[in-house]
């Protein structure tokens, strides 16, 4: 049994009379969320630059889903950080002052594209998200299904109990994301306003 | 894969087998009065649930006449379904104990939809 069939199914006899298009859409949701709030999916897009303008843009086209966040801007191979910008997801305008021809790369976290629009029953996503994540993201989806108002399957205490699961599931996969799920690796972070930041925003 | 009640003549042929209308061509209920009552039925239940209708994009199917033509209805509330006709077409009779069976059917419908572990065929009689 894949870890979807095993999501659906755990669904299923939980939710008494849900019906699966709903899942479906339930899951998406759930899958959505997840990656929005933790940045666990991301993908390295490596591109040459162009003769510096200061108002340059590069489109940056995922494999699979849609760009959420810029997580770190490098010049490839090295492990300085460029100054960038996404204030549009997609859009990157790269402060630093770059010679054309350099290859940079660009990691961005990303949330999946609805289905529907690319021809699948499910949320593509990388296969390890399923696997490491499944209970979360079955919480997740039990949680978002028993919300629903007048359905068979509407439950506060469902909400209630799998909702805290799967909030919790969240900051554990946020920070072992931060930690690359380096075991025993730093269990903290510094908060927002102690965070060090310049006026261009460098990312790392 | 095939199942029970798949297309309007199902539905037509079960809900006579409940009403006791077997005998034709000379029913007593009109094939098209069924089938009437089963868009209704339709009409309730996207009311009440639209997940029901996310592949057909919330629009309810119509029909308007007996035959093989699919009814896309989740398996698991057709018998629902057909309680809810059977209860649509008896409102018509007057007798007090009929009203309160079609009342009863047709609200083990809606209470089916709406609410878990109803037994469906509590509809008295």
């Amino acid at each position: 049994m894949d870890y979807i069939t095993r999501i659906m199914a755990n669904a299923r006899t939980r939710l008494t009379g849900v019906v699966d298009d709903a899942l479906r859409m339930g899951l998406f949701e759930a899958v959505d969320e997840f990656c929005r709030e933790t940045d666990i999916w991301q993908e390295d897009i490596a591109f040459d630059t162009v003769t510096y303008t200061p108002d340059l843009v590069y489109d940056l086209v995922p494999t699979e889903g849609t760009i959420l966040r810029l997580i770190a801007l490098k010049v490839t191979g090295q492990t300085g950080s460029l100054n960038g910008t996404m204030r549009v997801p997609g859009e990157l305008k790269i402060s630093s002052m770059l010679n054309a021809d350099v290859n940079v790369t660009a990691t961005v976290s990303l949330s999946p594209i609805d289905p529907v629009e690319v021809g699948s029953e499910f949320p593509v996503i990388d296969a390890w998200i399923w696997q490491r994540h499944f209970t979360a993201l079955t919480d997740g989806l039990i949680m978002k299904m028993a919300s629903q108002v007048d359905k068979p399957y509407t439950s506060g205490t469902l909400v209630e109990y799998h909702g805290r699961r799967f909030r919790n599931a969240i900051g554990v996969a946020r920070a072992d994301n931060i930690k690359a799920n380096l075991a025993d690796g730093q269990a903290w972070q510094f908060p927002d306003f102690a965070a060090q930041r310049n006026s261009s925003t460098q990312v790392t | 894969m095939a199942n029970a009640l798949d297309t309007v003549a199902d539905y037509v042929q079960q809900a006579r087998v409940l009403l006791q209308d077997t005998y034709g061509p000379a029913y007593r209920y009109a094939s098209i009065d069924i089938v009437m009552a089963l868009n209704l039925g339709l009409m309730r239940a996207r009311q009440l649930r639209a997940d029901l209708f996310i592949l057909t994009d919330g629009v309810v199917p119509y029909f308007n006449q007996e035959n093989a033509s699919p009814v896309p209805f989740e398996v698991m509330y057709r018998q629902g379904l057909l309680n809810w006709i059977i209860g649509q077409i008896e409102l018509r009779d007057a007798e007090g104990s009929q009203d309160d069976r079609a009342a009863a059917l047709q609200n083990a419908f809606v209470a089916q939809l709406t609410a878990g572990n109803v037994d469906v065929n509590a509809g008295g009689g």
